[in-house]
């Protein structure tokens, strides 16, 4: 008889024991595969995020709550836009740009969207260099090198990424792709906002967020235009991370007492926390399938082995070998556990790329590298749980099994 | 008879407190260099007291502070009073003037400046070439106002940064090697049509004790038996030091590494320039 036949015929022996080790496996892996599956995706999306930001703290009404980056701005609260000033003039460290904000809303078609006044740079970052004697031994920014008037004209989409532009007319805008789709605008367009005609200088790449409908203007425009005064909602600080890490948000909070500063970090904080949840979770299912997983084998293994231990002896008087039940057993083990690593790892696929954007909020792909990862641990804990049963069925003496007949 | 004594009463009465309001504006608005300052030029009606104080200023060759204020106010006084002081005591080389931010007057110098929606008050010093050489909001001090007098080389750097220009400091004189060599190489690289017009050339001879400041903010020794050539960028970041002779492709290749670098932007997020864990 061949090894496959005798394999194939012991799998099918005590088919509710062998479901039942199986479904073990399967459902750990399953859970396990989702979870890390999940995880990655959307601890990618949060280091995606605060990579593409830029900006990393924001200056913020005191009673502001924060719910997201994105809208940081879009509430009733403020603060003067004298503080853009009082940050350009500090002597505090690691400031490497600034980007005020004033949101109001502005219907287009009996749609509504979010009129966002921004302020060049050129308007304030000549005040940075107002530092007197000893301007020269200070650390300025970190790494964003401002190369005076390039020969080059500005690339106003950048907007997108570095938070805040080099020039804008009183009467230019900047639109997100949403506006630019729902309006049918395109660069070059002109367009009526609160009574005035503003043109469209650049239409800006789609981010997935809020900003795909927005209408970035003058922030000067934006208050005359909306009555709010010399005022902004939010002042986004592009910070030099180590600044950050020695204290910059501290230094902020001192020079503005009367103003909330976050951290982009503490803004994602929630979602790094659910990651990290997810994470421990996988942990203890990894742990329960070894734990239940590999001892539901074991002791089916054990106990098919006690009740089969005549067929056992019958086939070594045959002349079966040692070898060849040690075998039998780790081969119907090692079956079990590619099976339910495989299965695992597909329904786990597949919960985590339809229940995935459902539940992180984050589009999930397939990870191969989750498959060998899966069937490495199922088939794993299936052999290490079987080798001891079936070093004991292949050590088992076929007198002394016809002798108990 | 009597109503005509009483209509004049009230014209008097009137003109008085006008008179006395003036006067008291005044009082804060401009200190005893600013009158001179400001009465030195007769200023235009369109230009205002600032505009006109600045070219007095630049004419004499003298430094000018502006304290510009919004609304009377006990901050407003104190700081007032720390600025009238300091400037008694440099009479001889600075112009002082008070502007009021909402005179409409002044406008040509707070659109100048930018200063309409800075916190208050606020100092703004200027050197006799133009440059701003320190800016105090809200609370300071004389020693914070003394910051503002700087070397003629710096005001010169200063002068260009604010212009967003790129500048090279061509450290040497007769003494240093290779002065020519790096003279030559900061002339081609001005000569280049691509930073022509955002490039400024400032040589400073590193005996002169009146620069010693800035070289010692540069990290430049003053005893360089080399030329040293140092590449600033606006507001105020050395971007390269070169000792010795230096060509212009040297300086585009510093130049494209400063503006590229792995930081640029600021990237906080895993795998940028946050502190590693």
């Amino acid at each position: 008889m061949k090894l496959r036949t005798l394999v194939w015929r012991e799998l099918f022996e005590r088919k509710s024991q062998m479901l039942t080790c199986f479904l073990a496996i399967f459902l750990g892996i399953t859970t396990v595969v989702a979870i890390k599956n999940v995880t990655y995706y959307s601890e990618k999306a949060v280091a995606r995020e605060m990579d593409s930001l830029g900006a990393n703290v924001l200056v913020l009404p005191k009673s502001t709550t924060l719910q997201d980056y994105y809208s940081a701005d879009m509430h009733d609260e403020t603060i003067p836009e004298e503080y853009v000033m009082r940050l350009t003039m500090s002597e505090i460290q690691g400031v490497d740009n600034l980007s005020p904000k004033l949101c109001v809303p502005v219907d287009l078609q009996e749609k509504q969207f979010a009129l966002t006044g921004i302020l060049p740079k050129s308007e304030f970052q000549a005040k940075a260099a107002w530092g007197g004697a000893g301007i020269f031994s200070r650390p300025i920014g970190c790494g964003a090198v401002d190369m005076g008037d390039e020969p080059e004209p500005e690339d106003k989409r950048t907007l997108v990424r570095k938070r805040v532009i080099k020039d804008l007319d009183s009467h230019e805008i900047l639109i997100g792709p949403d506006v630019a789709s729902s309006q049918g605008l395109k660069e070059g367009d002109s367009i009526d906002l609160l009574g005035e005609s503003f043109s469209v200088i650049a239409v800006l790449p789609e981010t997935g967020t809020v900003d795909d409908s927005r209408i970035f203007a003058h922030l000067h425009t934006v208050q005359r235009l909306s009555g709010k005064g010399p005022v902004v909602n939010c002042i986004e600080i592009v910070g030099c991370c180590e600044e950050i890490s020695a204290g910059l948000v501290g230094n902020v909070n001192k020079l503005l007492p009367d103003a909330k500063v976050v951290t982009v970090k503490q803004v994602v904080a929630t979602q790094q926390n659910v990651n990290h949840m997810m994470g421990r979770l996988s942990v203890i299912f990894l742990a329960i399938i070894v734990v239940v997983g590999g001892a539901g084998i074991a002791n089916y293994m054990y106990a098919n082995v006690f009740e089969r231990r005549r067929e056992i002896g019958t086939l070594m008087a045959l002349g079966a070998e040692s070898g060849l039940v040690l075998r039998i057993f780790l081969a119907k083990a090692l079956l079990v556990g590619l099976v339910g690593g495989i299965g695992g790892f597909v329904i786990g696929t597949v919960l985590a790329v339809t229940l995935g954007p459902k539940l992180a909020g984050v589009p999930v792909l397939p990870m191969p590298v989750l498959a060998l990862w899966a069937v490495g641990i199922s088939t794993g804990i299936a052999l290490v749980a079987s080798y001891f049963p079936a070093r004991r069925a292949a050590r088992l003496d076929p007198v002394a099994t016809f002798q108990e007949v | 008879m009597y109503k005509r004594e009483l209509v004049f009463t009230v014209i008097l009465v009137v003109v008085a407190c006008g008179l006395l309001m003036a006067t008291s504006r005044q009082a804060i608005a401009q200190t005893n260099q600013g009158v001179r300052a400001a009465s030195a030029a007769t200023p235009g009606k369109e230009q205002g007291k600032g505009m006109a104080a600045i070219n007095a200023a630049a004419k004499e060759g003298k430094y000018l502070f502006f304290f510009f204020w919004k609304e009377k106010d006990k901050q407003t006084d104190a700081m007032h009073g720390v600025f009238q002081s300091a400037m008694q005591k440099w009479a001889k080389s600075a112009d002082s003037i008070a502007i009021q931010i909402t005179n409409a007057d002044e406008k040509p110098v707070v659109d100048k400046y930018g200063v309409s929606r800075a916190p208050m008050p606020l100092v703004v010093a200027i050197a006799p070439n133009g440059a701003v050489t320190k800016g105090c909001p809200l609370k300071f001090d004389e020693k914070k106002l003394a910051e503002a007098f700087v070397s003629p080389a710096t005001a010169q750097i200063m002068k260009a940064l604010q212009g967003r220009k790129l500048v090279l400091l061509c450290v040497q004189n007769q003494k240093t090697q290779f002065s020519q060599d790096a003279l030559n190489g900061a002339n081609s690289f001005k000569a280049d049509k691509r930073f022509a017009k955002s490039t400024e050339i400032v040589t400073v001879d590193p005996a002169n004790q009146a620069e010693a400041t800035l070289l010692k903010d540069l990290k430049v020794d003053p005893r360089t038996s080399q030329a040293v050539t140092v590449v600033l960028a606006p507001s105020g970041q050395p971007l390269a030091t070169f000792a010795g002779p230096v060509t212009k492709e040297q300086i585009l290749a510093k130049i494209a590494s400063a503006s590229s670098g792995p930081c640029a932007g600021g990237k906080c997020g895993p795998g940028g320039c946050g502190s590693k864990k």
